[in-house]
């Protein structure tokens, strides 16, 4: 193996490394199946080492997810498995909000937030994940989603408010009082 | 009218940190008018902070990839052109389909927006009548624009500090710019086709000066205007473009795809073109490039697509690269209306400054080499080149990389890891204290090379003085990535127990701030003099990773903290430790530079720590530390954080010299060629010496510095030393005399003259220092333990590089040399050299 070649893949192994467990998750938030979650991150990294590192250095982050989006939306196409994008779930969302006794325990509070952000509309869930789990600038989502930067924000803020308010009804009710 | 915060998305912009300038100190008048939008932008927050730490969780429980998976990618990495998502079995292939590939950014984002807009320039008439006209004329001028800039960086910036150096002797560097200069003539757009296929090259060159036709003015206009920057001849600089010091064919055989000036865009580019243009000849210049980049794998695709999905496969990829199809099938294929490509089109258009912008400000202000670019420095010969000049480096990092990879990995560095000076640097060498004011001494050493006995192999060894007893009052400011990408026992985890070992080491009467970044930057211990332990502790109890980044803010309010606090005459540092992925976005690099370089000015000064392996941005966590005058350190164990934050903490913190620059001035009557050892990206033009506004290496209490130059005497023959063509002497000027035959009857015996310029950490004008140099005729088992010790890491490093001036370098030879000069090796770290060659000895003969 050449100088050239040992170097290229070091920073696609570093690639993997930093970014497998971000993008599986990612993905498999999409396709609802880690295992095939998976196959697409191996072939967003395979993708990955036909680039030139200068060319995708700068907005690797965005270039990943952006990639494993659209793997994941291929599988979902071909199998016809997409879930429509309606307002069902956020319409359902509140009336599975947990009991509040459960509030106190400590140990349920995340995975509970994280049925919350589950029950948001498709796109929210995802741009909500992609800001606060992945710490993708709006900027970046924004190119990952193929939305405008504008309407990142629009989305985010909607999902935000209605997050806020399930977590904590009281808290609305405190703030309009005012 | 009530106000209604919910219905108010910049408030939830705002409180995550992605508002600036206008637009957030709009947002801020709102929250000191509106309690309702204080309080929600409050609420935000709170959401944002649960999220993220639920989310945190979730992701380090996420699970990672298979072994089939990664050796799958391990193929793709040993040949990208042959490798196939599904080649690894049946389990592994996910039903995908390549002949939908590539979908997006198969180039920069920049460079496909420039395409774009060509594309809508030149074909949008026909295709999207007529909304799009519109970004036609928006296009033109931009697309003018990114041109004029792309030119202006090579032409301008270095030629308008550097005017001076066109008089210079024409070096072997100068002669290659020369060569560069007719890129820069034609028109600014032709020097992207780097093409390896001359016929393609041209077709795609029609298509751009066709493109280029439709806006005359524009694009005339400026690259004229760039043009007449042009003739100054200095079109890159030297320090940020290393690699283009070597002559073009330098025996170092990769390609060398990373030279800055030159932005290689060979296939991808070509590719780009086509997709985004759409018009026949680009397409079938691009199918035509990706046959050939896939080579023998093609039909591996087509049986794979046809087994999995049916026969529409190939048909499908049959269509993709005939002409016009390959367009309307993208359309097709992406299942867009027409009116969102529209969106996207103008979307584009209206990014497209941006991030031209920031393109340009990288490249101004960002050596974006990472670890690939690394050439060793060639022989010059002194009748060409009779001054070599660079900054001093102290930096470590590489060294405690390649530990990593060797000891902890089982594997060889990849050649661009191996920083042959940081490595030399990382370890303690015993030279003479530094006498009356000077702040550091200067200790040269001559004897044979080990590994080329008839070279001569010269040791330049600064050593700082310590002021550690008198150190002056500390003033720091820790600045901690909490993302979660942070979330690791050794990246985190060691954060916590560095600055632990830290407060330890420090007075009572230092104080320490900790800045976190994460999602929105926040304050988690305001300056504390550290006798107050119990405060800082529980601080670095609360440290948690989880949650996006957002350096930007963060490091602005490390700066403010610091400057709130600043103690004259005392150390006043930013302490960044990061995984170095530091996110603030591809616009706010360039402004993150100009922050750092400016609170330069004002003495607070920025040390980057790396932790972790995922570390991507080895090279931008090294440019921030260069910047900011302090050091980039890499932190792999705590026995790493001990050396960097006790043993050494002198040199972290308390810069005693500044901008520390040296030149040698070599006799002709004694060298013939020679060779820096490392500093690739330090070397300076020799101009750059006497000037006191270029920015160079600092040099800590206690650090010691070491360079090597390999030196060929007069009379020894020259092997692998490129001899420029011979060219007639000039009819009208006097006959040319030998060199050697000017050199002064009192400095005839000297080898050398050793030059060092320096500021004090406060000055502002630089002293300068000379000392000449005597070579005694040493063999190397004559010379001292810390010039054998020097010559084996220098060796061993140039092993790892796999460098063509290795000569007869070998690992026994490196482990002999070590061995017998580890001496008193306070610490131990010469010790583990040698384990680490022994390892990577037997790692080589795998």
């Amino acid at each position: 193996m050449s100088d050239a070649q040992a170097v290229d893949g070091q920073w696609i192994r570093d690639a993997v490394d930093r970014y497998e467990r971000p993008l599986v998750l990612y993905a498999s938030r999409m396709l609802h199946d880690e295992h095939r979650a998976a196959d697409v991150v191996q072939d967003v990294f395979v993708r990955l080492c036909r680039q030139s590192k200068e060319d995708v250095d700068d907005h690797l982050q965005a270039w990943l997810f952006s990639v494993c989006r659209n793997r994941a939306l291929d599988v979902i196409r071909k199998e016809k498995r997409m879930k429509p994008m309606t307002e069902h779930h956020l319409r359902n969302g509140t009336s599975e909000s947990p009991d509040p006794a459960d509030r106190a325990e400590d140990r349920d509070a995340s995975s509970r937030v994280l049925d919350l952000v589950d029950d948001l509309p498709d796109k929210q869930a995802e741009v909500v994940r992609l800001k606060f789990q992945h710490g993708l600038s709006y900027r970046e989502i924004a190119k990952v989603t193929e939305m405008s930067v504008s309407n990142v924000g629009y989305v985010l803020h909607t999902a935000i408010a209605t997050l806020r308010q399930q977590m904590d009804p009281d808290l609305d009710r405190a703030t309009t009082a005012q | 009218m009530t106000y209604d915060p919910t219905h108010d998305p910049s408030l939830t912009a705002y409180a995550l940190g992605e508002l600036e300038g206008v637009e957030a100190h709009d947002v801020e008048k709102l929250i000191a008018e509106e309690p309702a939008a204080a309080a929600y932008v409050e609420e935000v927050r709170k959401t944002a902070a649960v999220l993220a730490g639920s989310f945190a969780a979730e992701a380090s429980a996420a699970p990672t990839l298979s072994d089939d998976h990664r050796d799958a990618i391990e193929k793709a990495i040993a040949d990208p052109a042959a490798a196939h998502p599904g080649d690894n079995g049946s389990a592994v292939a996910s039903g995908l389909d390549e002949s939908d590939e590539p979908y997006k950014f198969p180039v920069p984002f920049w460079m496909m927006k420039v395409a774009a807009i060509i594309a809508i320039a030149a074909f949008g008439t026909m295709l999207f009548l007529p909304n799009l006209q519109r970004a036609r004329e928006q296009a033109s001028p931009d697309v003018a624009m990114s041109n004029a800039a792309e030119t202006a960086t090579e032409a301008d910036s270095p030629s308008a500090t550097r005017a001076n150096s066109a008089s210079a002797q024409p070096t072997a560097d100068e002669a290659y710019d020369f060569q560069a200069t007719p890129r820069v003539d034609r028109s600014g757009v032709a020097y992207k086709e780097a093409a390896t296929d001359p016929a393609k090259a041209s077709r795609d060159k029609s298509i751009v000066l066709e493109s280029a036709e439709k806006k005359p003015v524009d694009l005339y206009a400026l690259s004229d205007g760039a043009k007449s920057g042009a003739p100054s001849p200095k079109l890159t600089s030297t320090r940020n473009a290393p690699s283009t010091a070597t002559p073009p064919s330098a025996p170092t055989s990769p390609p060398a795809p990373m030279a800055p000036a030159s932005r290689p865009t060979q296939s991808p580019v070509v590719v780009a073109a086509g997709k985004t243009v759409g018009g026949r000849e680009v397409a079938l210049a691009e199918s035509e490039q990706l046959r050939r980049s896939r080579g023998q794998a093609a039909p591996e695709y087509r049986k794979l697509d046809a087994g999995q999905l049916g026969g529409a496969a190939p048909a499908d990829a049959k269509a993709k690269y005939e002409g016009q199809l390959a367009l309307a099938n993208s359309v097709e294929r992406k299942n867009e209306e027409v009116a969102k490509q529209q969106m996207r089109q103008l979307k584009a258009v209206d990014e497209l400054q941006k991030d031209v912008d920031a393109e340009v400000d990288n490249r101004g202000g960002f050596n974006r080499e990472g670890f690939d670019a690394i050439t060793d420095n060639p022989f010059k010969l002194v009748a060409d080149a009779h001054f070599s000049t660079f900054s001093i480096d102290v930096d470590t990092a590489s060294y405690a990389n390649v530990r990593r990879m060797v000891m902890g990995e089982n594997r060889l560095p990849p050649a661009g890891a191996v920083r042959i000076e940081e490595m030399i640097n990382y370890f303690p060498y015993y030279y003479d204290e530094p006498q009356g004011d000077d702040p550091f001494s200067a200790n040269v050493e001559v004897a044979a090379a080990p590994w080329n006995t008839s070279h001569r192999l010269v040791r330049i060894g600064l050593h700082g003085k310590n002021v550690m007893k008198e150190r002056p009052e500390a003033n720091l400011v820790f600045l901690v990535d909490v993302s979660g990408s942070m979330n690791q026992p050794n990246k985190i985890g060691y954060v916590r127990q560095s600055l632990e070992l830290l407060t330890k080491e420090l007075d009572a009467d230092d104080r320490i701030a900790i800045v976190v970044y994460a999602g929105a930057a926040g304050l988690v211990l305001d300056s504390t003099p550290v006798g107050e332990k119990e405060k800082i502790l529980t601080a670095l109890d609360r440290l948690r990773a989880g949650g996006s980044t957002n350096g930007g803010a963060g490091i602005q309010l490390a700066y403010k903290i610091a400057t709130d606090h600043f103690v004259k005459g005392g150390i006043n540092r930013v302490i960044l430790c990061s995984d170095g992925d530091f996110n603030v976005g591809i616009s706010d690099r360039a402004s993150l530079i100009k922050l750092i370089e400016e609170k330069r000015e004002s003495g607070v000064f920025l040390t980057t720590l790396g932790f972790g392996n995922g570390n991507l941005r080895d090279s931008q966590m090294e440019q921030l530390a260069d910047k900011g005058n302090g050091a980039y350190n890499y932190i792999d164990s705590m026995r790493e954080a001990k050396k960097v934050l006790c043993d050494e903490l002198g040199g972290t913190l308390v810069t005693i010299a500044k901008d520390v620059k040296i030149q040698i001035d070599f006799n002709p009557a004694k060298v013939q060629a020679y060779r820096l050892i490392g500093y690739e990206n330090r070397v300076l033009a020799d101009e750059d010496f006497n000037d006191d506004r270029k920015d160079a290496g600092e040099i800590g209490s206690g650090h010691t510095v070491t360079a090597l130059y390999e030196i060929v005497p007069v009379g020894v023959e020259l092997a692998g030393v490129e001899k420029p063509g011979k060219v007639d002497d000039s009819v009208f000027q006097p006959k040319p005399v030998a060199p050697a035959a000017n050199v002064p009857a009192e400095l005839s015996d000297k080898l050398m003259l050793l030059k060092l310029r320096f500021k004090q950490p406060d000055g502002d004008t630089s002293v300068l220092r000379t000392f000449p140099v005597v070579d005694s005729g040493k063999k190397y088992d004559q010379a001292t333990q810390d010039y054998k010790f020097a010559a084996a890491v220098a060796q061993f490093g140039m092993l790892l590089r796999n460098s063509p001036y290795k000569g007869s370098s070998n690992y026994d030879a490196v482990l002999e040399l070590a061995g017998e000069s580890i001496g008193k090796d306070k610490g131990g770290y010469r010790a583990e050299f040698v384990q680490i060659v022994e390892k990577a000895k037997a790692l080589s003969t795998r």
